[in-house]
């Protein structure tokens, strides 16, 4: 990969769309409430007063420690598209994701890298950023064609947190309670499902009808068969960019069962999700040295 | 509305006033979850219910609209089948209710009792309900209920209504039989005095002064009529992820689902909340779905909300409690989208009329 240019964001999201090399930019825009910061999706104008929506939109483009969602999910919204895209460092280990899993194709995609040093969580007053900022190992994008700010220096990080190394070695009554208060807060509005860059099957498990797969009731075990199911599908795919836990009206934490099954696939196969797009998920593909303690 | 009585609770004293109410009673009030979020809860314990809370995130309508509702109860032996109706339901108080989520409860009854099929399970929890409101002087910035013309302190249809004075302490105002029937539970606390009568006139005609100009909801009404084929939804729904969380948290959406519960030769038939926004609410049994993409969808929510519950029922659907603004994840405001909807429409050609 030749090193990423460095440009201006507004300037190079009126060159793409004037020049057509783009038909739609997605960045962000300040949101209406505090600390919050709202996708823009900005098409290519195709006629004269669609040219100026398009400058005073380009003008609302923003990049900084507010702009929380993960956008490379909009991308199955534009699939046949020419699309410029803004991704974080954790949003390009997404792009990477569906690179390989052929859901994206490189040459409609322009990558505007931002490097991030966290985003701010709303929920908490003062600037905390997230805890899953806090433990990002990708501050820089991993796959750019442009670069909006110079890359940011990248912590250390323990191999395992102190909290997941405390809930492994926790007992089962303990994990089990916290898994079963986690799961009672879900209202099963699948905001994580939809969020997820991951999750774009084109019917999901939970919405299969014909037959029924899981309930939709009140009791915790519908959430749980729901949310077990569902990281079940992302073991080996999540990249932990807690788009999931953000975007939860109800305060789900998610991410430590994301974090372990992450850091068991690391362990086991030697592999991060998202990191290199030449590269085989483990879950894809089938290799003699593949870990097989539990078959006995 | 006439104020059949007035008395003063001072804040020490309120939990002694929830917990009265609990007697015989279940009361669903403000509450802090254990994460700190502040929701509508069934109370465990009188300490519980959380004066600092306004818009709680999740609304009052399971108290008449449970997550989970059991219908019937079945069992099936060889040869015979028998049918349960799920118990009665019991007493219940919905405490502290921001005045517009009363008004949501109006829209959900306007619902429910509509003719020609009033809906039993709905008005059976509702008629053993009693709704204390309450008043509030700030509005969080999600809320935009005072452009919809309701007034934070405007206590109609409630049985009993409380207003915040001065140190905590709150006026209970009793207006309607359901709320005098409380006695045992307020009886104990001193009537109003001249300076608190005051107090409370005062605190309404602040409110109310802040009302300036509503939002003028037939004229929105008169304008999605004319915008069903606009192009303007091609924008609406693209930020849009098409999950629930708007339409579960909102206080009026009131759409469910159908299910059953089987275990063995045990089951239930259940309602549960569902949502327009989910594709699967409009998929047909033959796997055809009228509404294909988010856009029919997102069209969907706004329609229902300001144009079909306006002529249908003369209500809009929408309160202004701003819940959806403040847990959209993809953080769509719902206000930007009204304001797009009512400057449109002036340039709206007439072959968009439908």
């Amino acid at each position: 990969m030749t090193t990423p240019k460095q440009v201006d964001l507004k300037t190079i999201a009126r060159e793409l769309l004037t020049t057509g090399k783009a038909d739609v930019f997605i960045g962000y825009q300040a949101a209406t409430q505090p600390l919050t910061a709202a996708p823009l999706i900005i098409h290519k104008p195709l006629a004269p007063d669609a040219e100026r929506d398009m400058v005073r939109k380009v003008d609302a483009l923003i990049f900084d420690d507010r702009c929380e969602m993960n956008l490379v999910n909009y991308l199955h919204k534009f699939k046949d598209r020419n699309v410029a895209i803004v991704v974080k460092g954790c949003d390009s280990r997404s792009v990477v994701g569906l690179l390989q899993e052929k859901q994206v194709d490189r040459k409609n995609l322009i990558i505007i890298g931002a490097p991030c040093r966290g985003v701010v969580d709303r929920r908490q007053a003062g600037s905390e950023i997230y805890t899953a900022c806090r433990e990002c190992p990708v501050h820089n994008p991993v796959i750019a064609d442009y670069l909006i700010g110079a890359p940011v220096p990248q912590p250390d990080l323990p191999e395992i947190t102190p909290e997941m190394e405390a809930m492994r070695k926790a007992s089962p009554d303990r994990r089990w309670e916290r898994f079963h208060k986690e799961m009672s807060k879900c209202i099963l509005c699948y905001a994580c499902r939809n969020l997820c860059p991951a999750c774009y099957c084109k019917i999901c498990f939970a919405d299969a009808s014909k037959p029924k797969w899981g309930g939709r009731t009140d009791d915790p075990s519908d959430a749980m068969m729901f949310h077990l199911q569902r990281l079940m599908h992302l073991g080996g795919r999540c990249t932990g960019c807690g788009a999931c836990v953000r975007g939860c009206p109800m305060n789900v934490d998610l991410r430590l069962y994301n974090d372990h099954l992450r850091s068991h696939v690391k362990q086991e196969y030697g592999f991060m999700a998202g990191m290199d797009p030449a590269a085989q998920p483990p879950l894809a593909m089938y290799g003699t040295d593949d870990c097989n303690e539990f078959i006995r | 509305m006439i104020t059949k009585e007035i008395r003063i609770i001072p804040p020490a004293e309120m939990p002694v006033f929830v917990g009265a109410l609990m007697q015989g009673r279940k009361v669903l009030a403000p509450t802090r979850n254990d994460d700190g979020l502040c929701v509508f809860a069934w109370l465990t314990a009188p300490e519980h219910a959380d004066w600092a809370c306004e818009i709680p995130r999740v609304p009052p309508k399971q108290a008449f609209l449970p997550r989970t509702e059991v219908l019937f109860r079945y069992h099936r032996e060889k040869g015979k089948e028998t049918v349960s109706p799920p118990a009665p339901p019991e007493p219940q108080v919905v405490l502290g209710l921001h005045p517009c989520d009363v008004q949501a409860v109006k829209v959900l009854d306007t619902v429910f009792s509509a003719e020609p099929s009033p809906d039993q399970p709905y008005l059976a929890r509702r008629a053993v309900t009693t709704l204390i409101g309450r008043g509030f002087a700030d509005d969080e910035s999600f809320v935009f209920c005072r452009e919809l013309g309701i007034d934070p302190m405007d206590n109609r249809d409630c049985d009993a209504f409380l207003v915040p004075l001065a140190a905590g302490r709150m006026a209970l105002e009793i207006l309607t039989d359901k709320g005098a029937a409380l006695k045992q539970a307020y009886e104990r606390f001193p009537p109003a005095g001249a300076g608190d009568l005051a107090a409370i006139a005062e605190a309404r005609k602040l409110s109310a002064a802040r009302i300036t100009q509503p939002l003028d909801m037939a004229a929105i009404q008169r304008n999605l009529e004319t915008i069903f084929n606009s192009d303007l939804w091609d924008r609406i729904h693209e930020p849009c992820v098409g999950c629930g969380a708007c339409a579960f948290l909102c206080p009026t959406c009131h759409c469910f689902d159908i299910q059953e519960e089987t275990r063995g030769m045990d089951g239930a038939r259940v309602r549960v909340w569902d949502t327009c926004q989910f594709d699967l609410f409009t998929r047909h049994a033959s796997g055809h779905n009228p509404r294909t993409s988010q856009k029919e969808r997102s069209r969907q929510r706004i329609m229902h909300k300001f144009s079909y519950g306006v002529g249908r029922f003369h209500i809009p659907f929408c309160v202004g409690c701003g819940r959806c603004i403040a847990v959209c994840p993809a953080h769509n405001d719902v206000r930007q989208i009204l304001k797009e909807i009512h400057d449109l429409a002036k340039t709206a050609k007439p072959q968009d009329r439908v």
